[in-house]
């Protein structure tokens, strides 16, 4: 078992990066150019996490199989409302998503796991985050170091974790420090003053007093940084603050984490990759209650979302995935909930994927100690988006090759 | 009035600052006119669109003492001096200040003489703004003249006629009291302020809430935003008492020597029985959880705070979809799907909710020597809360144990991963009373007892209580406690029954529906006896020094135990709603600084 | 790696009789002038900052006696003695956020500011991290032990700090037994606490591994478990013996590479980067002279021709909490504990979480456009007042009111007594005139953000 200390091959003599936890830090690479254009064909990536253990047989609805009504008396989801086809259908809460079903734009990944499955939310989060089962406590994210070994380009941040102040393991990675914010408001110089005047006075004078510095690396580096600095954060304020919604989002948490990536992905040159939320999905009780408008809520988020990159012309440009920690076990318990399972359906949006199911629906007669086992390893769809969509070799961050799904163009 | 106590209260009044509020402002003067026939009450001089009437009957109030006394604090207190460089205290000593020099005007300790006693503030709707004025009777109209001239020193113009003196925020105010005076003059017309309050009152008020509503305060707003728990308290109760009626009140002095402050007080039984009705009960909406009478837990020895809330919990989250809106239905929704997942069955929530007995009562108080002999860790002695819901079986309230066991095991799994011990359950049978009390493991990797050992949340359930407490000691003695009594009313007749209920549940008054009662000299006991604990929480989020933070922390453990006891209740009686709030300051033998303790009033 | 090989940008030094030549101790007029500049770099880099006081004691001592006094440190005075007594009830929260509050909140108020520095240091070397060890006693323990024994031998040192069980837990040495090694402790012994890159070879590790098989954890403490211990003949950097882990490290500490990886690290943390080569060199040899003996390495340091050339005053970047501990010491002020925790964490450098085993980057990686606005975030809120800070005594007690400009020439003394460039330190006044009609706390907490942006106050 090798330690969560890093073994890295070529490490620590450039020392780029910092890591820190919670607050907004920046890796150590100088931003480049402001101002003119946008990322013109970089491709922006959203990942969204459902916390707690997604029931994926009441999201992707496998209603023509008597064995899952049969196990589900009371949690089953009856006809085929919302119908995708091979027997499948949605939950009814998520019609939202049927538009871009139907347009090919939605994509099913079926049995999405991993080998030796734990029924830990923390242990299968770490998994999932790390995309190393191999390793007892990973400490970086599959995502911070795709998003460290991506070339550089002009987004101020390659990477943000939006909607909460802990910056989760996913984007964790040593050589690129990713900031997680509530929101985009703290990332900006606050100033004492308000009034524009003062404040643009305050800046002023910041700057001037940066040109005073000493004449040698640390000087050069300290003016440096700061302009920079300042530059950035008031690119960010007026890019935040003109920023309009062009599509309605709803209001539920779950909305204005959308609209607040929205933010981050189309204020220019901000960011391009983003990991939000979604909290609630451990239902191991009562599970009709709650569970519905949680789906509900995904729905009418994402499509919202979907909608508002659409009409700025960077659907096509975008992918948004939602996974899971684990699934769920298919018969229900006596609480009216379901159990821990192990492995679910992975779903993917976007303008340019091959929409549809794609890989192996679980068999719900050929169970795994009463879970629908995986039909498929999760490094499958990651690598795929490393190397298609990011154009990062994924090797290196999954110490493996794993082949794709298919579900996103070849590059 | 005179023969009074002189009334030092040990902060600045509020009162005292309104009044110099009052008489600032200042208008031009109304031409001094004739005197028409007098009118004998003040009310009838209230202007048209009155919405709020503040009628003070005056009484002694010692400025100059109060101010000498808050200057020998200052002294004595090293500490003081930076609170009262703050910038709110400077603004109530500006107010002081102005009181002060109108007493050296000879004005406010002549105003007992002019004054017949009463003075009134108001608020008059005019359009969609609202006004201040302030009206006054004076003993003789001799004394008036001088008086203007007085106020005219300092910059004030006030309207007279005959002993009446009038105050207003702008002209059309103006206009409508002199159309008030000309119509009382006349005999006509009814009086914007009715009540049925004893004269003696030193304040009484009646606030139009309908006419406020409609104003630039917003008041409480639409109910659908409502989250859940405000909603069980009785937020659409008060809402519904916002949406159209009146409140009413007064204040007095009690007999028995000591302040009282009784904002409103129901009827009978009392012995000053000020009548307030308020609002009729709302038609729908959170009546149906209001449940009267009923179980308090008992007041054990160090209580700080004891409360009831007379609802009905069961039927509560039944009329959820009516009572609540989308947001709080969310989050009842997920606390009654934790319930079920707890109690291992969808119905789990509701068979235990329906075992309850309406009406759910709570206890903070202080540690006894055996409680603290029984801790493992006597860095800090925290007060106990427990929380009481009255039984009405106590066959469904065993799963409530196994429902423990699976909290205990998930938040154990939890704590592990976070490095923490874990907690483990012993349950105790004895004379039908069990207890299940959940206590950190001895750490035996070389680690001392961390602070959180301390505490050892407890379920113990009785015959007639299930009791949910941060430790054991306090829920046996509650639930012994029952049981004796519980015997003792069973070996009497039957006659005897109903007297030893009502003793049962303290000196309760009958339809009492919520109470709530605090002790500040147990507080402040609280606060001394966790004085390190405290200023280490001081140092580590501000900074503060241990000496520096110690101090501040006896200052204000002083200050609080000064404030006595609170009790506040409500109930329905007669179709309406009633309040009550009695609030005794520790008597003025025991508000010298230099002892300890302090804890005044009478026990009840 | 942070010791990175000095390159002679200086030029030999002249040969004068005896070995030493940079190491040789500093002698005013010949070597240079030991004026108030001298004494301000010498109290910046082994203390935090310069209060007043100081300054004068040092200039008094002279550059021995300076740096002695400086290593010796002086008995803590009551405000750190009552400290102690809230000790109990701020660790006993088990959380890693109060204890390292506390830390800070002794860090203020210390009367023996190398240790704290000195603690800093260790624990960026022996970087461990609270979030994988999960214990918060026992990384008091581990801060304890950089605390007592930082200064002095640093065999006792490594092997206190290794045995510790959150340095066990860390490296997963209950894992590593007899045939089946773990190798992490080992590596990291070799590549990290004792020697650095390029000093043993990957057998080496193998082997170091295996004598330090049947360390573990029980109850606690650590216990050598004989069972788990390999007991055969190992062989690590050209030496041979039936070495158990304290035998290893005896070994290790008797390597000259181990005397040179020290030697380094002192010098790029305590002389700046671009040390010369022979530096380190003279000052292995001190330290084996000495028996590794750290402060007494210091001692010798800090007084010495090489610390004080000129070249090096403003050569080092400070890292956040030496930033902020600096301001604070030079004001002679307190802040909030908590929030000065959090601010250093928002600024990259959270304490008991380093980024990995490597420990925090040194030097110019501290800064970053995102770390710049963290720290123009905490200038801008440190004297502000109902800020989150608290400084205490607050700056409108700090500072005396003589009017404006007076009080930006009062904070310009106080921080940067040799002066700021001209252009700065006229926009700052500028910026005081232009402000004076503000209520003075908050004038003065602006005056104070900005000059903490200046780009000297980043630089000792």
């Amino acid at each position: 078992m090798s330690s969560s200390s890093t073994r890295k091959s070529s490490p620590r003599i450039s020392r780029r990066g910092l890591l820190g936890r919670g607050g907004a830090l920046l890796a150590g690479m100088p931003l480049l150019r402001f101002g003119s254009g946008s990322l013109e064909g970089e491709r922006l990536f959203v990942l969204v996490e459902l916390v707690g253990g997604n029931d994926g047989l009441n999201m992707i609805v496998p209603f023509e199989d008597p064995a899952y009504h049969a196990a589900r008396p009371r949690l089953r989801v009856r006809g085929g409302g919302l119908a995708l086809g091979e027997g499948f259908c949605l939950h009814p809460r998520m019609e939202a998503l049927l538009p871009l079903w139907k347009e090919g734009e939605m994509a099913v990944l079926h049995g999405v796991g991993y080998p030796r499955p734990d029924r830990s939310h923390f242990r299968s989060r770490d998994v999932w985050h790390s995309g190393r089962p191999d390793l007892e406590t990973p400490s970086q994210g599959w995502l911070g170091r795709a998003a460290a070994a991506m070339p550089k380009d002009g987004s101020m941040v390659r990477a943000m974790g939006l909607g909460e102040v802990d910056l989760s393991l996913v984007l964790r990675s040593p050589r690129l420090a990713v900031p997680a914010l509530p929101d985009l408001e703290s990332y900006m110089l606050h100033t004492d003053g308000r009034a524009r005047r003062r404040r643009d006075a305050r800046l002023r004078e910041l700057a001037a007093l940066q040109e005073t510095a000493r004449d040698d690396a640390i000087g050069r580096l300290l003016a440096r940084c700061a302009r920079e600095a300042l530059e950035g954060s008031e690119r960010l304020r007026e890019a935040a603050a003109s920023w309009r919604p062009k599509a309605g989002f709803p209001t539920h948490a779950f909305g204005r984490r959308c609209a607040l990536a929205s933010r981050a992905l189309t204020s220019s040159l901000v960011t391009r990759i983003v990991h939000l939320r979604h909290h609630g999905f451990d239902t191991h009780a009562s599970q009709n209650r709650t569970h519905g408008t949680l789906l509900g809520d995904l729905a009418t988020g994402l499509s919202a979302l979907a909608a508002d990159l659409r009409a700025r012309g960077l659907w096509k440009r975008c992918l948004v995935l939602c996974f899971s920690e684990f699934g769920r076990r298919l018969a229900e318990n006596r609480s009216g909930g379901t159990d821990h399972g192990k492995a679910g359906p992975v779903l993917a949006l976007g303008g340019s994927l091959k929409g549809g199911f794609h890989g192996r629906a679980t068999s719900l007669t050929a169970l795994d100690d009463g879970d629908p086992s995986f039909t498929t390893d999760f490094r499958r769809v990651f690598a795929e988006v490393c190397e298609r969509w990011l154009s990062v070799p994924s090797r290196p961050v999954f110490r493996g090759s794993f082949p794709p799904l298919n579900f996103l163009p070849r590059s | 009035m005179h023969g009074n106590d002189v009334l030092s209260v040990p902060f600045p009044p509020s009162r005292c600052g309104a009044l110099g509020l009052f008489l600032a402002l200042g208008l031009p003067a109304l031409s001094a006119q004739e005197e028409p026939a007098f009118p004998r009450r003040l009310v009838d001089l209230a202007p048209e669109g009155t919405a709020a009437w503040f009628e003070w009957g005056g009484c002694d109030l010692d400025v100059a003492s109060l101010h000498e006394r808050l200057e020998r604090e200052a002294e004595r207190s090293s500490l003081l001096p930076r609170l009262l460089r703050s910038s709110e205290l400077r603004r109530i000593r500006g107010m002081l200040r102005l009181t002060r020099g109108l007493e050296r005007n000879g004005l406010v300790a002549g105003f007992e003489d002019l004054l017949a006693g009463r003075l009134v503030f108001g608020l008059r709707k005019e359009g969609r703004r609202v006004r201040a004025f302030a009206l006054a009777k004076l003993r003789a109209p001799s004394e008036a003249g001088s008086l203007q001239r007085r106020l005219r020193a300092l910059g004030l113009e006030v309207d007279r006629r005959g002993p009446y003196l009038a105050l207003a925020g702008d002209g059309r105010t103006r206009e409508a009291i002199g159309r008030a005076w000309e119509r009382a003059a006349r005999g006509e017309g009814p009086p914007a302020f009715v009540t049925d309050l004893p004269a003696r009152s030193l304040l009484r008020f009646r606030i139009d809430l309908q006419e406020l509503r409609r104003t630039r305060f917003p008041l409480l707003g639409d109910r659908s935003p409502v989250p859940a728990f405000p909603a069980f308290l009785g937020w659409p109760l008060l809402l519904s008492l916002s949406r159209g009626e009146t409140v009413e009140g007064g204040v007095a002095v009690a007999a028995d020597g000591g302040l009282v402050l009784e904002v409103a007080a129901k009827l009978g039984g009392i012995e000053e029985s000020l009548r307030i009705p308020l609002a009729p009960l709302p038609a729908a909406g959170g009546r149906d959880s209001l449940r009267e009478g009923g179980k308090v837990l008992p007041r054990l020895e160090g209580t700080i705070c004891r409360w009831r809330l007379g609802r009905d919990l069961a039927a509560f989250l039944e009329g959820r979809a009516r009572l609540l809106g989308p947001r709080a239905r969310r989050q009842t929704e997920s606390f009654l799907q934790s319930l079920d997942f707890a109690l291992r069955g969808p119905r789990g929530g509701s068979s235990l909710l329906q075992a309850l007995a309406p009406g759910l009562s709570g206890l903070l108080v202080l540690s006894t020597e055996e409680d603290r002999r029984n801790r493992p860790v006597r860095l800090l002695d925290p007060p106990v809360l427990v929380l009481g819901f009255p039984l009405r079986e106590s066959g469904p309230v065993r799963r409530v144990e196994s429902a423990l066991g699976v909290l205990l095991a998930v938040s154990n799994r939890d704590r592990m991963r976070r490095g923490r011990l874990p907690r483990r359950v012993r349950t105790e049978t004895r004379d039908g009373i069990r207890l299940s009390a959940a206590k950190l493991v001895t750490p035996k990797d070389g680690r001392p007892w961390p602070l959180e050992a301390v505490v050892t949340p407890t379920l113990a359930h009785g015959a007639s209580w299930l009791l949910v407490g941060s430790e054991d000691g306090p829920c046996r003695r509650i639930l012994f406690r029952e049981r004796r009594q519980d015997r003792r009313s069973a070996g009497r007749n039957t006659g005897g029954d109903r007297a030893g209920g009502r003793r049962r549940g303290g000196a309760e008054e009958s339809g009492l529906l919520d109470l709530l009662e605090f002790d500040f000299a147990a507080a402040a006991e609280a606060l001394r006896r966790n004085r390190k604990l405290l200023a280490s929480r001081l140092l580590v989020e501000r900074g503060t020094d241990p000496e520096r933070g110690m101090a501040l922390l006896e200052t204000i453990a002083q200050f609080v135990e000064r404030m006595g006891r609170v009790r506040f209740t409500d109930g329905i009686g007669e179709g309406k709603v009633w309040m009550r709030i009695r609030w005794t300051p520790a008597p003025a033998a025991d508000r010298n600084p230099g002892e300890a303790g302090g804890r005044g009033g009478r026990e009840r | 790696m942070k010791a990175r090989s000095g390159q002679a940008t200086l030029g030999k030094a002249p040969a004068l009789g005896g070995s030493r030549t940079w190491l040789r101790p500093f002698r005013p007029g010949r070597d240079g002038a030991f004026d108030e500049a001298a004494v301000l770099h010498l109290l910046r880099r082994a203390a935090f900052g310069n209060p007043p006081s100081e300054v004068e004691r040092m200039l008094r001592l002279g550059p021995e006696g300076a740096a002695r006094a400086l290593v010796a440190g002086s008995e803590p005075d009551r405000a750190a003695q009552s400290l102690e007594d809230m000790r109990p009830f701020v660790l006993g929260t088990e959380s890693g956020r109060d204890l390292a509050a506390f830390w800070f909140a002794r860090l203020c108020r210390t009367r023996h500011p190398l240790r704290m520095r000195m603690t800093l240091f260790w624990h960026d070397h022996f970087a461990t991290s609270i979030r994988k060890v999960r214990n918060a006693w026992w990384m008091t323990e581990q801060f304890e032990t950089f605390e007592g024994l930082g200064l002095g031998p640093f065999p006792d040192l490594c092997r206190a700090v290794v045995k510790g069980p959150a340095m066990l837990r860390w490296l997963d040495a209950p894992s590593n037994r007899k045939g089946r090694p773990n190798e992490n402790l080992g590596r990291e012994l070799l590549e990290l606490f004792t020697l650095g890159r390029g000093n043993y070879g990957e057998r080496d590790v193998k082997e170091a591994a295996r004598a330090l098989t049947g360390w573990t954890i029980i109850k606690g403490r650590f216990r050598f478990d004989r069972r788990r211990h390999d007991p055969g003949v190992k062989e690590v950097c050209g030496k041979q013996g039936k070495w158990d882990g304290d035998a290893l490290c005896t070994h290790l500490f008797s390597l000259e590479s181990c005397a040179r990886f020290l030697a380094g690290k002192l010098l790029e943390h305590f002389v700046g980067p671009r040390w010369p080569v022979e530096a380190r060199t003279e000052l292995a040899e001190v330290l084996r002279e000495r028996g590794l003996h750290i402060g007494e390495a210091l001692e010798v340091l800090l007084a010495s021709r090489l610390f004080h050339r000129p070249e090096f005053r403003g050569a080092r970047l400070r890292g956040p909490i030496e930033w902020q501990a600096w301001v604070l010491r030079s004001l002679g002020a307190r802040a909030s504990p908590a929030a000065l925790h959090r601010s250093a964490g928002r600024m990259g450098q959270r304490l008991l979480d380093p980024p990995d085993v490597a420990g925090w980057p040194e030097g110019e990686a501290w800064l970053s456009s995102a770390s710049w606005l963290q720290r123009a975030d905490f200038a801008l809120c440190l004297g502000r007042p109902g800020g989150p800070f608290h400084l205490d005594p607050p700056l409108e007690e700090l500072v005396p009111d003589r009017g404006p400009e007076a009080e930006c020439g009062f904070l310009i003394r106080a921080l940067l007594p040799e002066g700021l460039p001209r252009r700065a330190e006229e926009i700052l006044k500028a910026r005081a005139r232009a402000e004076a009609r503000l209520p003075r706390p908050v004038r003065l907490a602006g005056l104070l953000g900005a000059l903490l942006l200046v780009p000297a106050a980043h630089r000792c």
